[in-house]
């Protein structure tokens, strides 16, 4: 079989293979973690970026691969989780806008694509680092430009398999890859979004039966928020519901629906279809349905209610916006951690950290939900910051992003907030100082790991990590903390904190804060309860 | 016989000794406990008194400023030609008001009231100054730009425990912003404009004294200063901050004063600050 050129058919449907394989190997993904903390999140991020990258290339109904892979980029753009989502939703940007004119693309197109695709996710990355997804993905693209066929199928089998090979070798180009025994992760989402166009591509129904259970639930949330414009609506009602029925004519039904509305979808397979389309006769639109088969899951909603509403809170916040200079969003987990962040000044803190990083769409939701015209963030964790860059250049706001690394970094961010002081200087004194506190973290592995200094962490244990990196392992608490805080305490009158996690009563917290006071003389401690999951303790030396 | 009479009020907090030397006359504010029981400000309670029935018995102390009589008692009794009364910020008392009351109510009298918009060692160097001035025989229009020039260089960095007793009293001005944490901050505050400023949260008394003493030695910049360090019953801790300055600041002699009972009722304990102006 030969295929010469792919429409925004067949684009859609390689996306819907790429979501299904990827759902499932999220979990297989998520476990491939250089360190053995029991917080793993690449597969499950880009699972969320893909599907968001789905969701909004459903919407296009067009057959043009161009719209449809523009729509798609928008939504992994908006629902990019992690690094590896963002660097994903990068390289759908450079992608769709190679083929954005293109009806239909031929192999050299998307090679060219592909190419494009890397450059941008090069370019997003402050400093990229190979071994890593963007090794794969680049070595994807060079593949796909050496290739001499024309054949799109024979060259999606390239592709993949070169890409499979790129990720055989991550260990080799990162050693922390090697010494956990592990692919990179980011690297191997990307190979099975390949495996899933392929798949797609070889499957000689595109609808099977499982696309459209996933569908029904993809559709379920769609958000048009982000994406509605304020304008005048020319049809008032969405309206959505199954269809059952035999033997459904959906070609048929589309062209009979057409006439009435726009937006139209409609989706599945003879026994089931999800109809979507805005209108200003929901009745005719039941009425012609019922003809094939029963209605399920109706739902009709009034969008200019939906846009009247939109609009006073928007003129809400409008209000409320001129009266502040500037207002900040940050990230954060554990209820205590939150309250704390909120105590020094945060306007909005969303929940996120190392087991839910929030979305690109999450944090423009957010920016918008502080009360001003120019917002700083606070990402708090290494994995957000990309997603927070996203965000902000996105967001009509002005924003700033402090690239706060952990929850202790945000806190000493937070304590620099000064009132009466503007942005600029504001953005500079929180960017100094992430550099005047250090970062201690004890959870328990799980499973064996062996560091390059030849420390071993056995499964169970307690592991203490200064600043990201293992230093300290044992059944004892205690025992690790002491020698953890040996890594982080250095020189006289340091602060530290300890934030006691959900594991932790604060009674023990506090006689283990009396004993470290007594070995480390001359350094204050405190303690906070910070409520966090998954972490015994956070520890910030100040 | 001085042609000019300096007049100050207790919450000067100049060491008696310096009082005495300069002849300075001080009239006293009040601290009232439990909305009973009146005592005259360095008079009738020492801050070490004061401090421990704040802290140790957590009693309310409330303040107030003297009468207009109080004032033209003091000022009638004087036998300058003239008066200058120096007294705490506008913003945070009536002791000025009543003040200019008294003035009005001894016609004839060349009495000058003057806001130092500020407190403690604050006015108290000011004071100081204004009294040195009128030792060496100076007249009052040359004592009054002295005072006005002085005002304009003197600045005064502090810490305190808590924000608690300042946003209590309503003298907090506008670190009001930096109320309302669950951490454990000390902040760093500053007087400008006669009111309490907010400069800078830090946690942890050893590192807000650390930033105390960087911030203050950043703002001299080196240059030659007459300064007054003052605490508000935390010995230990002024004793550390002392360690600190000893060798980064150019000051001769600092004035080492205790922070008075009225202040103190609006900062709370644990008051740590210096006061400094660099010399012309």
């Amino acid at each position: 079989m030969a295929v010469y050129s792919f429409n925004g058919s067949d684009l859609l449907m390689m996306l819907r293979g790429a979501v299904n394989l990827l759902g499932q190997a999220k979990n297989e993904i998520d476990a491939l973690n250089v360190f053995p903390v029991p917080d793993g999140d690449t597969g499950t991020n880009m699972y969320q970026t893909i599907e968001a990258s789905l969701k909004e290339a459903l919407e296009t109904d067009s057959n043009h691969i161009g719209h449809v892979a523009l729509a798609a980029a928008r939504g992994a753009l908006m629902g990019a989780r992690g690094n590896s989502g963002v660097i994903l939703s990068q390289v759908l940007q450079g992608f769709a806008g190679t083929l954005q004119a293109k009806e239909k693309a031929t192999a050299s197109d998307i090679s060219l694509a592909l190419q494009e695709g890397v450059q941008m996710a090069y370019r997003a990355v402050m400093k990229p680092v190979e071994g890593t997804i963007l090794t794969v993905v680049r070595k994807s693209a060079e593949e796909a430009a050496a290739l001499r066929s024309r054949n799109l199928l024979r060259m999606m089998v390239a592709i993949s398999r070169s890409a499979l090979n790129a990720l055989q070798e991550t260990p080799d180009l990162l050693p922390a890859l090697k010494q956990a025994g592990v692919v990179d992760a980011g690297g191997k989402g990307f190979v099975v979004i390949l495996e899933g166009f392929l798949q797609a591509l070889k499957s000689a129904s595109p609808l099977a039966k499982e696309t459209v259970s996933r569908l029904d639930l993809l559709d379920a949330k769609v958000q048009p928020e982000l994406t509605m414009a304020v304008t005048a609506l020319d049809f008032t009602y969405c309206t959505e519901f199954l269809l059952k029925g035999e033997g459904l004519p959906l070609s048929e039904l589309k062209r009979e629906l057409i006439p009435y509305g726009d937006c139209l979808m409609v989706v599945g397979n003879e026994l089931l279809a999800k109809v979507h389309i805005h209108s200003n006769h929901p009745g005719l639109v039941l009425e012609c349905c019922l003809k094939y088969g029963k209605l399920y899951d109706l739902k009709i909603t009034n969008m200019e209610e939906q846009q009247r509403e939109q609009q006073e809170r928007l003129q809400v916040e409008e209000q409320t916006s001129t009266s502040r200079p500037f207002g900040i969003l940050s990230v954060g987990y554990g209820e205590g951690l939150k309250a704390i962040m909120k105590s020094l000044g945060a306007d909005v803190v969303l929940d996120g950290g190392q087991t839910l990083n929030p979305s690109t769409g999450d944090l423009l939701k957010g920016i918008d939900e502080v009360p001003a015209k120019r917002v700083i963030l606070l990402p708090n964790n290494k994995n957000i910051i990309l997603a927070a860059e996203q965000a902000g250049r996105l967001s009509g706001k002005e924003t700033l992003v402090i690239p706060s690394r952990s929850i202790p970094q945000g806190l000493s961010a937070l304590l620099a907030l000064a009132p009466e002081e503007d942005f600029e200087t504001t953005a500079r004194k929180m960017e100094r100082a992430l550099t005047s506190v250090r970062t201690g973290e004890i959870t328990t592995a799980v499973r064996d790991y062996t560091g390059n200094d030849g420390l071993t962490v056995k499964k169970g244990h307690f592991m203490g990590l200064a600043d990201g990196e293992i230093v300290a392992a044992g059944m004892e608490l205690a025992g690790v903390l002491e020698k953890l805080l040996t890594y982080l305490v250095e020189g006289e009158g340091r602060l530290v904190t300890l934030y006691y996690g959900q594991a932790m009563e604060r009674k023990e917290v506090l006689e283990l804060a009396d004993s470290m006071a007594s070995v480390f003389k001359g350094q204050d401690f405190d303690v906070q309860d910070g409520g966090q999951p998954v972490y015994h303790l956070i520890i910030s030396v100040e | 016989m001085n042609q000019v009479q300096i007049v100050t009020d207790s919450t000067a907090d100049l060491p008696e000794k310096l009082v005495n030397d300069y002849n300075i006359a001080v009239v006293p504010l009040k601290v009232i406990f439990d909305g009973k029981v009146v005592y005259r400000d360095g008079v009738d309670i020492s801050t070490e008194q004061f401090y421990q029935r704040l802290v140790e018995k957590r009693e309310t102390a409330t303040t107030s400023q003297p009468t207009p009589g109080e004032f033209v008692s003091v000022y009638t009794s004087l036998s300058a030609k003239s008066i200058i009364s120096i007294h705490l910020s506008s913003l945070m008392s009536g002791t000025s008001q009543s003040a200019r009351i008294a003035r009005e109510m001894i016609p004839g009298a060349d009495i000058e009231v003057v806001d130092s918009e500020s407190a403690s060692m604050g006015l108290g160097l000011i004071v100081l100054e204004a009294a040195r001035a009128a030792a060496r025989g100076m007249t009052k229009g040359e004592i009054l730009k002295i005072i006005s020039d002085l005002k304009a260089r003197l600045q005064a960095y502090f810490i305190v425990d808590s924000l608690e007793y300042l946003a209590r009293g309503g003298r907090i001005g506008r670190a009001k912003a930096f109320l309302g944490t669950v951490l454990n901050i000390k902040p760093l505050l500053y007087l400008s404009e006669g009111q309490i400023q907010p400069y800078e949260r830090v946690r942890g008394k050893t590192k807000a004294l650390e930033r105390l003493a960087q911030v203050v030695e950043e703002k001299v910049a080196g240059q030659k200063i007459m300064c007054s360090i003052v605490h508000g019953m935390d010995p230990e801790g002024m004793e550390k901050f002392c360690q600190m300055i000893k060798t980064r600041l150019p000051c001769a002699e600092p004035v080492i004063s205790k922070l008075g009972a009225v202040v103190g009722a609006h900062t709370g304990p644990g008051v740590v600050g210096m006061v400094f102006a660099p010399e012309t």
